[in-house]
């Protein structure tokens, strides 16, 4: 497992996968003050001759908690997209590439494959969307005034963190399905975005792991009851995609040659 | 070692082995040769649990590959035909890697494979034959008694090729049992002591190599006659117990025969007593090329 989670540390970095990740995340978190304090206000007074600050302050949340609310609307949209697509050959690209078979045959076991990419990548994610919404809560409350407590944020930064681990471990099922790195990141982001539009529309959110991004955008801290249900079913629903990823690759045939 | 019998293997409705059967015994090298698309890589596949056969038994170091839960179980060093290794890693981080334990004398094999200079270059900077090599040190990195090659030697150079067959004599010195496949049979006659041929999926011949030379590999002699052989010559020469196989051609005639002493001079008192004034004669003896190339079109004969 220790060699597995080295290997892991070792693609992170060598690939560029954490740095790509880091800085989308913080280049959103710095971006998304100064678009509202400066960028839209200049735009839109530019179009809408006439209009003033303060029917714009009117017609937009210009303060700390509505940039936060931006960027973790852009989190969710921007982010998911770019985390399909730069962790969607994870699991999928080895099988492809047989990058699997040296390791099977040399006594590696699938679970400790599995869990070091979701430990490695998993703590990942799960710390990233919460740094860089502390980069963003510091930066917007500089520009604006600190009108949200810092607790608050951090709980948020992990719901959402939390929601991404359960978007990489359904990227690693759909990996082990489909084989390509591509379908799997595509289908694992329709996925995602069908479940938030789904939650939404029938009000199961509650029921759902899209809640932690309910609970995320109020930014205040959760009372016991409005955040267990989300995270136990993500916790759940984290521990049944591994499983069946598992499951996949024990039935998967290796050293397949690809279809020409 | 390995004991193969009646292993079938379907894709779908292509039946990619039908009824293989071979044994490997310790301490031999096996050579296991084929066209392409044979059935070789389907039969390595099975024979190191990376794939699962339809129907049929095969014990690899005395477990059914149908019991087991993981390749790993079967204890075996493979070298797939094309290795495939993470090319951000350097050599020495990929046996470590696969070591497991980060303990594994990884300096040694790549000194073996003689890879010991590129022990900190990554991998994906190395050419086809030091791939190879390292595949090869990967296979041993757990020592395994048996080792399962596909295509060692396919697609690389001379030198390379020449490299990865010393390696396979190498590794019969040091005891182990190597089974490995190829469609280079010059590769077979320099290093093998048993030799399976499979083609369309089934297996044509199983023989020690030396047993296989002594039937198989028998004299010819090519002669050219000096006028046109007359009509009756070779069904008079062919029934004669010295005689394995006579063919002629306006004035040419190629006669196998089970001596090549005794049927030389044979041979010239038949044509001498004939009057067939002889313009030369020349002895060769087949290659496994030629035996390969008889069985495969034996098969593909009886597929059509």
């Amino acid at each position: 497992m220790k060699q597995d989670v080295l290997k892991e540390l070792r693609y992170g970095l060598r690939n560029n996968r954490f740095l790509i990740l880091a800085a989308f995340m913080l280049f959103f978190a710095i971006a998304t003050p100064v678009m509202i304090k400066v960028v839209l206000p200049q735009v839109m007074m530019s179009q809408m001759p006439g209009l003033t600050m303060e029917t714009l302050e009117q017609m937009m949340d210009m303060t700390q908690r509505g940039v936060l609310l931006g960027y973790m609307g852009d989190q969710f949209e921007i982010g998911s997209l770019v985390i399909a697509l730069t962790l969607c050959g994870l699991l999928a690209q080895e099988i492809h590439d047989n990058t699997l078979v040296l390791p099977l045959c040399s006594g590696k076991r699938f679970a400790s494959i599995v869990l070091a990419k979701l430990l490695v990548f998993g703590l990942a994610l799960l710390l990233l969307p919460g740094l860089s919404l502390l980069v963003c809560y510091l930066y917007a409350g500089l520009l604006f005034d600190f009108t949200v407590g810092l607790a608050p944020v951090l709980v948020s930064g992990l719901l959402q963190g939390l929601f991404t681990v359960f978007m990489l471990s359904g990227l690693l099922l759909t990996g082990a399905l489909l084989k390509k790195p591509i379908a799997a990141g595509l289908t694992t982001l329709l996925a995602t975005y069908g479940l938030y539009a789904l939650g939404s529309l029938l009000k199961l959110n509650t029921y759902l792991p899209t809640g932690l991004l309910v609970e995320a955008q109020k930014l205040t801290l959760p009372a016991f009851g409005d955040w267990i249900g989300p995270v136990a079913i993500t916790v759940v629903g984290v521990a049944v995609f591994t499983y069946l990823t598992l499951l996949r690759l024990r039935r998967l045939e290796w050293n397949a040659r690809a279809a020409t | 070692m390995i004991i193969i019998q009646d292993l079938h293997k379907s894709f779908g409705s292509f039946a990619a082995l039908r009824g293989i059967s071979l044994t490997v015994r310790r301490g031999e090298i096996y050579g296991f040769i084929g066209q392409n698309g044979a059935g070789k890589t389907t039969t390595m596949n099975i024979l190191t649990g990376l794939s699962h056969p339809t129907s049929g038994n095969c014990r690899v170091n005395g477990r059914d590959v149908r019991s087991i839960r993981h390749p790993s179980e079967l204890q075996i060093g493979y070298l797939p035909e094309n290795p495939a290794f993470y090319a951000w890693m350097t050599a020495g981080e990929t046996l470590t890697y696969l070591s497991g334990t980060g303990k594994a004398d990884t300096g040694r094999l790549l000194e073996w494979v003689g890879l010991a200079d590129a022990a900190k270059r990554k991998v994906g900077g190395f050419s086809r034959g030091m791939r190879q090599r390292l595949g090869i040190a990967a296979a041993l990195v757990h020592d395994p008694d048996l080792l399962i090659l596909d295509e060692p030697s396919s697609a690389l150079d001379p030198e390379g090729r020449s490299d990865v067959l010393r390696l396979i004599r190498e590794l019969k010195q040091r005891g182990k049992t190597v089974f490995f496949s190829t469609h280079i049979l010059s590769d077979v006659e320099r290093v093998c002591d048993t030799v399976g041929i499979i083609a369309g999926g089934t297996m044509r011949l199983e023989k020690p190599l030396l047993e296989l030379q002594r039937q198989h590999i028998v004299p010819v002699f090519d002669l050219r006659l000096a006028r046109p052989c007359p009509p009756d010559l070779a069904d008079d020469l062919k029934n004669h117990p010295l005689v394995l196989a006579i063919e002629e051609n306006e004035d040419q005639l190629t006669v196998t025969v089970r001596d090549a002493a005794a049927g030389s001079v044979w041979l010239m008192e038949q044509l001498a007593t004939r009057n067939l004034p002889v313009v030369s004669l020349t002895q060769h003896t087949p290659t496994l090329e030629d035996i390969f190339i008889r069985e495969v079109n034996g098969h593909e004969t009886g597929r059509a």
